[in-house]
């Protein structure tokens, strides 16, 4: 980076994050602490002294924690099956095993309410069965909040675990069995001790997903007026209009739900990654996989188990929903139909408009995160100044609290005409800002591991060559991260066409997305048209994660 | 303490032969290096020894007990064979203070924890670590922690240790340095070792015999000097130290070669009938002298000169036969006419 046209850009890029950033959350912080007008703490005694306000933040800490702690020891187990042992089809079931993580935590949601509601598909099938009208199980409120959490939670803590057990140096393992300790007590001695810190990792990272998770709470939660933080939130700007304070209130409990967020992910940044052993790896040995002998197939059968419930199960419960005439009827042939898809995708105005707000989003977030994401990694990566640090630290805000925190923070920040005219609040903008500030971390990091990747030198070849600044960037670098630049557009565009939990707080009628319409169809008790339309992006999904995974041959992707 | 004994040993993975027809008597106490180029089969050769690898055909005892035999249907798992292991990148565990590291064994052998700490005090004074042992090993540079990995596999008193490249991953003075102690601690411990190397140094700085591996077969077993003054071919003479390959021709009365390339010229030497007509005649660097140039000897043109301090290195370019020649004295420059003369006594021919 060289003097004056570095400059330029860093102030540019300072200039982007105070308005993306700075802006709605100084916004936020600063309601927070007023109440009348005057600097006190009135809002947060508000928030703990009220029984109803109170109960949403235990419930948080509640099913977070249970959800966390079933989702770690699913995820490890699962993954010590995957990187250690022989069982049959070890690649399928690998993949297999990620795919939760494709699946949008309230679709996810909506589906297990299918399956397994009181009305869902298990009960209907065991009442038909018994002729009764007593239903086998109802799972409705807390523990359902906690089983979905759990199964679309454990991917954090599978691929982190997987990914230190296949990174693990053998020779360790084996060090402990030449020593004479036997499978078993390697695994107790040695691997287990040595994963902790990134176990521990993933298992944070779990927990602060699933206390900012809005999705599941909201479908599985709400109706059985279960509360926790972000659905609360939720709540008290949707009655803003009835209840006094409603807005204070709702900005003293995110900053709950951002410290305790926050909390965790500087737990993880400053202790356990310090913690994490990093070991030279030599020779290419392949790591030793435990013969399981007869219990091989009894693995193989768990593992599949888990892919067949946690995941195709409430695929299928979904899609059958989606081809039946009405919610209600046996799912059987003769009242199967297209009715639904054909309703949302040419008849319904609603869906069909959030189909192409959510394209107009995702494209746009997604392109215009690239292009900053592209500039501000250089900076970050190529700069020398003390700027770079906070440039970094600040495109990582938005991305590390919670997306409900997030939006109320826009809400407050834009629900006013600037210059008289000026008003992005209840248009498209709102949310297209939001989400360019949202995930713009994940640019900034993708682009920048491949921007790390691009040696100074390289660059100083073309200025020795006698090329300007920006025509080296132009010839040497943009070829060299095309592949983190494609990465990055498609790492944003998947995710905003899915989003919800921003979107579900910042849309007005006009402007909904995909998630939106999903989740009010569903509410609304349009429950066919709203699986109808949860299969479509499902599909979409899926393709795009398999289109980018074979373009990037595997470094993105499921 | 205990012997090794390989007999007939193949592996086969997926189709490709790893190691074949591998057989092997070390003795007790004996010193033993597998050395070869990378992908010779001399890791896999340790690893089957240790029982990482179950090898496809043949039998590994160690001591008096068959360890390995496929066709009898015996495998004794790593953890029974009691054995120590050196690993390349030390597996030194991270989470474990350097007395823990090394009385890890002693504790798996379910030996009183008082017991168990002083012998790891005393191993760590062996390799010259003591008082070191509340440490953690990221506190401890390479050189220290491959020390710690000799005490681990020292302390549980092996039938053998094994070495797998232990010091490819420490700089050169270290490493020069680490050679001494192996050697020095192997004479005061009396153990058994088999180590693994690519570099001839290191194998003829410490080994009592090498083994000279070469895809996945046995090139030579012998002493150093042997290995080094009569390699048993082609392989291993180019391995083992710098070597001229010069073609030449037999004279019909055996009592000379022609070097073909270089015109024709003849050396005097009686040649072995069984060698045939046209031989490949091998000679080291030092073996060769140059001299002012004279008619009457093998004449060649000085192409480059390097100065190593102890030697000097020329190559010699004689007609179109390149020559490496070793010197103490720098005493030609490029572009010098110079007479090349061979000890005929250090001739070799494959």
């Amino acid at each position: 980076m060289r003097t004056s046209k570095g400059d330029v850009v860093i102030i540019f890029s300072l200039v982007l994050l105070a308005v993306l950033v700075v802006y709605p959350l100084g916004s936020l912080i600063l309601r927070a602490f007023l109440s009348e007008g005057e600097v006190s703490l009135d809002n947060f005694s508000k928030v703990l002294s009220t029984r109803e306000n109170f109960i949403a933040l235990w419930h948080s800490l509640f099913v977070s924690i249970i959800s966390t702690i079933l989702a770690t020891f699913l995820g490890t187990v699962l993954a010590w099956i995957v990187a250690r042992t022989d069982i049959p089809f070890r690649k399928k079931i690998k993949t297999g095993l990620m795919m939760p993580f494709l699946i949008p935590p309230f679709i996810a949601a909506i589906a297990w309410l299918q399956l397994i509601g009181p009305a869902g598909y298990i009960n209907s099938i065991y009442m038909t069965v018994k002729e009764t009208w007593n239903p086998l199980f109802v799972i409705y409120g807390k523990w359902a909040v906690i089983l979905v959490m759990t199964v679309s939670g454990y991917p954090f803590v599978y691929l982190t675990t997987l990914g230190g057990l296949e990174r693990m140096n053998p020779s360790l393992e084996e060090a402990g069995q030449i020593s004479g300790a036997g499978t078993f007590r390697v695994m107790k001695d040695i691997t287990l001790p040595m994963m902790a810190p990134t176990i521990g990792a993933g298992a944070i990272l779990v927990f602060v997903s699933r206390i900012a998770n809005f999705g599941i709470p909201a479908v599985m939660g709400m109706p059985d007026n279960y509360y926790v933080l972000t659905t609360k939130i939720y709540r008290l700007i949707d009655q803003s209009f009835v209840i006094p304070d409603a807005q204070a209130i709702a900005t003293a409990m995110s900053m709950f739900l951002m410290i305790i967020a926050a909390c965790g992910l500087l737990f993880v940044k400053f202790y356990l990654r310090g913690k994490e052993y990093t070991v030279i790896s030599g020779k290419d040995v392949q790591p030793k996989l435990v013969k399981l002998g007869k219990w091989r197939y009894l693995l193989f059968a768990f593992a599949f188990l888990v892919i067949l419930v946690i995941v195709v199960l409430p695929v299928i419960a979904i899609l059958l929903t989606a081809l039946t005439r009405a919610w209600g009827l046996p799912p059987t042939l003769d009242n199967w139909t297209l009715e639904n898809f054909r309703y949302v995708l040419f008849d319904l105005d609603m869906s069909r408009r959030a189909i192409r707000n959510s394209i107009f989003l995702a494209l746009s977030a997604s392109t215009i995160t690239t292009l900053m994401g592209a500039i501000i990694s250089y900076v970050v990566v190529r700069g020398k100044m003390k700027s770079r640090q906070l440039i970094d630290f600040l495109a990582s805000i938005p991305y590390s609290i919670p997306g409900t925190v997030f939006a109320l923070g826009m809400i407050i920040a834009w629900n006013r005409a600037f210059w008289g005219r000026l008003n992005i609040y209840n248009t498209i903008w709102i949310i297209l800002f939001a989400y360019i500030a949202r995930y713009l971390a994940y640019s900034v990091r993708t682009v920048g591991s491949s921007l790390r990747q691009v040696d100074v030198s390289l660059e100083e070849a073309a200025w020795v060559s006698g090329s300007g600044w920006l025509q080296s960037f132009k010839d040497i670098v943009l070829p060299l991260i095309k592949s983190g630049l494609f990465a990055s557009w498609f790492l944003v565009f998947m995710p905003t066409l899915r989003e919800l939990t921003i979107s579900v707080l910042l849309w007005s009628t006009g402007n909904e997305t995909i998630g939106v319409a999903v989740y009010n169809l569903q509410e609304g008790g349009d429950v066919t048209s709203s699986a109808a339309l949860a299969i479509i992006m499902i599909i979409v999904i899926f393709a795009g994660n398999y289109l980018i995974k074979k373009i990037t041959r595997g470094e993105y992707g499921y | 303490m205990a012997g090794v004994v390989l007999e007939n040993i193949k592996k086969n993975f997926d189709g490709f032969t790893a190691v074949n027809n591998f057989t092997l008597e070390i003795k007790d106490g004996e010193f033993v290096t597998l050395l070869g180029p990378s992908g010779c089969g001399k890791t896999t050769t340790l690893r089957m020894i240790a029982g990482f690898i179950e090898p496809t055909e043949g039998s590994v005892s160690i001591g008096e007990r068959i360890v390995s035999n496929p066709a009898g249907h015996i495998f004794v798992p790593p953890e029974e064979r009691n054995i120590g292991m050196v690993f390349q990148t030390y597996a030194v565990w991270p989470h474990m203070n350097i007395l823990d590291n090394v009385a890890y064994p002693l504790k798996i052998k379910k030996i009183a924890r008082r017991n168990r700490y002083k012998k790891a005090e005393q191993v760590l004074e062996l390799v010259q670590l003591g008082g070191m042992g509340k440490r953690y090993p990221h506190q401890l540079s390479g050189g220290q922690q491959q020390r710690v990995a000799l005490a681990r596999a020292l302390i549980m008193d092996p039938h053998v240790m094994l070495l797998d490249e232990p010091l490819s991953n420490l700089d050169a003075k270290l490493r020069e340095q680490m050679r001494f102690e192996i050697k020095e601690l192997q004479k005061r411990t009396g153990v058994t070792i088999i180590y693994v190397t690519h570099d001839q140094a290191e194998a003829m700085a410490m080994s009592d015999r090498i083994v000279v591996m070469n895809r996945g077969e046995i090139q030579q077993i012998g002493k150093t000097e042997e290995i080094y003054e009569k390699p048993a071919n082609k392989f291993v003479a180019d391995f083992i130290g710098l070597i001229n390959f010069i073609p030449c021709r037999v004279s019909r009365d055996r009592r000379s070669l022609f070097i073909r390339g270089a015109g024709n010229v003849e050396i005097e030497y009686p040649v072995p009938e069984e060698l045939g007509d046209d031989v490949l005649l091998s000679v080291r660097p030092e073996d060769i002298d140059l001299q002012e140039y004279s008619r009457k000897n093998l004449v060649g043109t000085v192409t480059r000169v390097t100065y190593f301090g102890n030697i000097v290195d020329y190559l010699i370019r004689a007609g179109d036969v390149p020559i490496r020649v070793q010197l103490k004295e720098k005493e030609f420059t490029e572009g010098d006419r110079v007479s090349v003369i061979f000890d005929c006594k250090k001739f070799l021919f494959y």
